[in-house]
């Protein structure tokens, strides 16, 4: 279809030009005429059947008809009015070359649209090219290609080094660096061994790695990903609304102009002066034809949102919605979640009082064990734990190296009728006492990630208020607050008392993003202005209720989110104000100036139309 | 009630895909869904997946008639 229009377009310009030449040199009407009536039929023959097809369906108001009206108004005024030469102090056939120029403009404009148009599609559809299309499974001890779809879980696919995970498993055999960017945005490729959960879409970037399939190809992380975004366009935003309401009136109110400034100023005149001004006032009504398509905007704000949508998923961040970005750009408040989200939701040791031997013993002693403080000890150690008990939760009684070891809390120890001094930490404390002789303690904690100290510091920097809010108790909290920097904390809430929260910030004014791990934050996602899950596609009601998901933990994202957002609301109305001002100024010069050509008109309209589109490519890239 | 996404080629104005989308969503028990940034078209359906394509690749046709829509 494009090269039709590019053909018609040479062919028309193979007539024009001798025609133009003709026109200056000689001024022979025949001559001319016969050029340009060609030109302009190879330039305008396709229009023309458009526009006859939709008028025979009803549809007056379309693109092509009006540029069609634009261009044999211009050469039928050539052809009634013999003095226009005169009148307007131009050539002999000067309307007659508008005319055609009109249809080769707009064939060229049209032409570069689709290029354009195109290409955005393209550069959209790679960001999301994060769709595996065939996976190598083992059936039988041999290797079989198939389509994703058709892998079950609890097959073993092979992914080799340079090829796209297939779909979400464990890694059963073999190693490899993955590369995540697809789907966090992080470059840093992540090692994956024996045991490593790997997330389709991600890239194995070394090794051979054995994975077995623990989802479906439906439910894969990169199936998933891939429908939310291409949900997302289905979710209008504001602006988008508002340019299809704009565009309805727009179109019929640009031609109820032009009838009017072809018929009334005309009127006025030969009424009150006798003088005949009609054509100079028709050919500016047809320049106001030229102009009344709103394409820039109705095919630019669109391509705008969803390149935005595409361009977020490339930083590892999914938005639900074209609707979402405008309250992300504008949120003054960021509320964030304690643990699992500015904190790796993990106990670490945090501090070590005690001394080398006595560590070493507890660290062996310890990783007897699996619950979430005694992975905090998963450590290295030459001492062997021969026998250990969990008592109720409080503290072990353990045998290490033929010495009794007792490590606990401090309920726990003075139960053992050991002494000790209070350690006075906000913190978990491990008292540990080696054949009945107190021996120091260990404390642990939920570490804070370094990422969040980093992301609060940015978020502050640029002018958001940041609130945590945790069900964790006063001295954790205040200690993570420190640590972190965030303006304000309130703890020992409840799923339901941080959405109560959110809400009393919001009627304070305040427009809140919450950031949380999912984890039984789904009625504060909901209330929140835009609710960010943390940590990818993992629950589905945190994903219902989210706006925008992070597909990693890293809550510098949101800072990143939030300045995209803003980028792609900017281009947005800079593509709506810009398009507008620049038709309203073709309109007022060519009602203005009599002078102004029709080809003038026309450039401006496609061009703005192009620039709007070049413009939207801005919110693809970082 | 059927859901299949579908390729759009060759629908490059947005203002006919606008009008594609609405003619289509006229026909009865049918939903479509137009990305027209992506060139996919949703179509859910009560009625037969089949009759439904057809119908909507005759809308189609009568809009624009260069483009085509074929299985995703």
């Amino acid at each position: 279809m494009k090269d039709k229009r590019l053909i018609s377009v040479i062919v028309s310009l193979i007539f024009f030009i001798p025609g133009v030449a003709i026109e200056k040199a000689t001024g022979i009407f025949a001559a001319y005429f016969t050029l340009y009536a060609l030109a302009w039929t190879a330039a305008a023959w396709s229009v023309a059947l458009k526009a006859a097809r939709n008028i025979s369906r009803g549809i007056i108001f379309d693109e092509n008809f009006l540029m069609l009206i634009a261009s044999v108004g211009a050469f039928v005024l050539n052809l009634v009015f013999k003095d226009f030469a005169e009148l307007n102090s131009r050539g002999g056939g000067e309307a007659m070359m508008d005319g055609v120029l009109v249809m080769i403009l707009y064939q060229v404009g049209e032409y570069f649209q689709a290029l354009a148009v195109r290409r955005s599609r393209k550069n959209i559809r790679s960001l999301l090219s994060l769709r595996p299309d065939s996976a190598t499974v083992l059936r039988g001890g041999k290797e079989v290609t198939v389509s994703p779809e058709d892998v079950e879980t609890g097959e073993t696919v092979i992914v080799r080094a340079g090829e796209r995970i297939p779909l979400d498993g464990k890694v059963t055999d073999g190693a490899s660096y993955i590369d995540t960017s697809a789907i966090t945005g992080e470059s840093v490729p992540v090692y994956a061994g024996q045991g490593s959960e790997v997330k389709s879409g991600c890239i194995a970037s070394d090794g051979l790695i054995q994975i077995e399939v623990t989802k479906k190809f439906e439910e894969s992380t990169a199936c998933r990903m891939l429908a939310l975004v291409e949900d997302a366009a289905e979710k209008k935003s504001a602006q988008e609304t508002f340019i299809s309401k704009f565009a309805k009136i727009y179109t019929p109110i640009v031609c109820a102009a032009a009838v009017a400034i072809a018929v009334i100023p005309s009127l006025i005149i030969q009424l009150a002066y006798g003088v005949n001004a009609w054509n100079d006032w028709i050919y500016t009504a047809l320049s106001l034809l030229v102009v009344s398509c709103p394409c820039a905007l109705v095919i630019s704000v669109p391509l705008t949102f969803f390149g935005g949508i595409g361009g977020a998923s490339k930083l590892g961040i999914l938005i639900k919605g074209a609707n979402c970005f405008s309250a992300f750009a504008s949120a003054d408040t960021v509320a964030v979640d304690k643990t699992g989200t500015l904190t790796e939701g993990r106990f670490a040791i945090k501090e070590n009082r005690t001394d080398e031997e006595t560590f070493g013993m507890l660290v062996a002693c310890e990783n007897k064990f699996n619950h979430p403080i005694a992975r905090a000890f998963d450590l290295p150690t030459p001492y062997v734990c021969t026998s250990a008990e969990d008592v109720a939760g409080h503290g072990i009684r353990a045998v290490c190296d033929g010495k009794k070891v007792v490590a606990g809390n401090s309920t726990f120890l003075r139960g053992c009728g050991i002494k000790f001094e209070d350690a006075h930490s906000p913190f978990t404390v491990i008292y540990i006492a080696v054949n009945g002789e107190y021996k120091g303690y260990v404390t642990v904690a939920d570490k804070v990630r370094p990422s969040s100290v980093r992301a609060i510091k940015a978020l502050r920097a640029d002018g958001e208020k940041t609130v945590m809010l945790t069900c964790d108790k006063k001295e954790v909290a205040l200690a993570v607050a420190k640590e972190t920097g965030v303006d304000e904390t309130r703890f020992g809430l409840l799923p339901e008392d941080k959405a109560e929260e959110v809400r009393k910030l919001q009627r304070n004014g305040h427009k809140v993003i919450f950031c949380g791990d999912g984890i039984n934050d789904a009625p504060v996602l909901a209330t929140a202005d835009i609710g960010c899950a943390m940590g990818g596609i993992g629950s589905d009601a945190a994903i219902e209720a989210a706006d925008v998901v992070i597909m990693n933990d890293d809550l510098t994202k949101v800072l990143k989110g939030k300045k995209h957002a803003r980028k792609v609301i900017s281009v947005a109305m800079q593509n709506i104000v810009g398009s507008i001002i620049i038709k309203v100024a073709i309109m007022a010069l060519a009602i203005a100036l009599p002078a102004f050509p029709l080809w003038l008109a026309i450039i401006g309209d496609v061009g703005v139309c192009l620039a709007a589109i070049a413009n939207s490519f801005r919110v693809l890239t970082r | 009630m059927t859901t299949k996404t579908y390729k759009v080629d060759g629908l490059d104005c947005a203002h006919c895909a606008g009008k594609f989308e609405t003619e289509a969503n006229k026909l009865e028990g049918v939903e479509c869904k137009l990305n027209f940034a992506l060139g996919t078209m949703k179509i859910t359906t009560e009625r037969d997946i089949a009759e439904t394509e057809k119908a909507v690749v005759r809308i189609l046709k009568r809009i624009e008639p260069d483009a085509r829509m074929s299985a995703k």
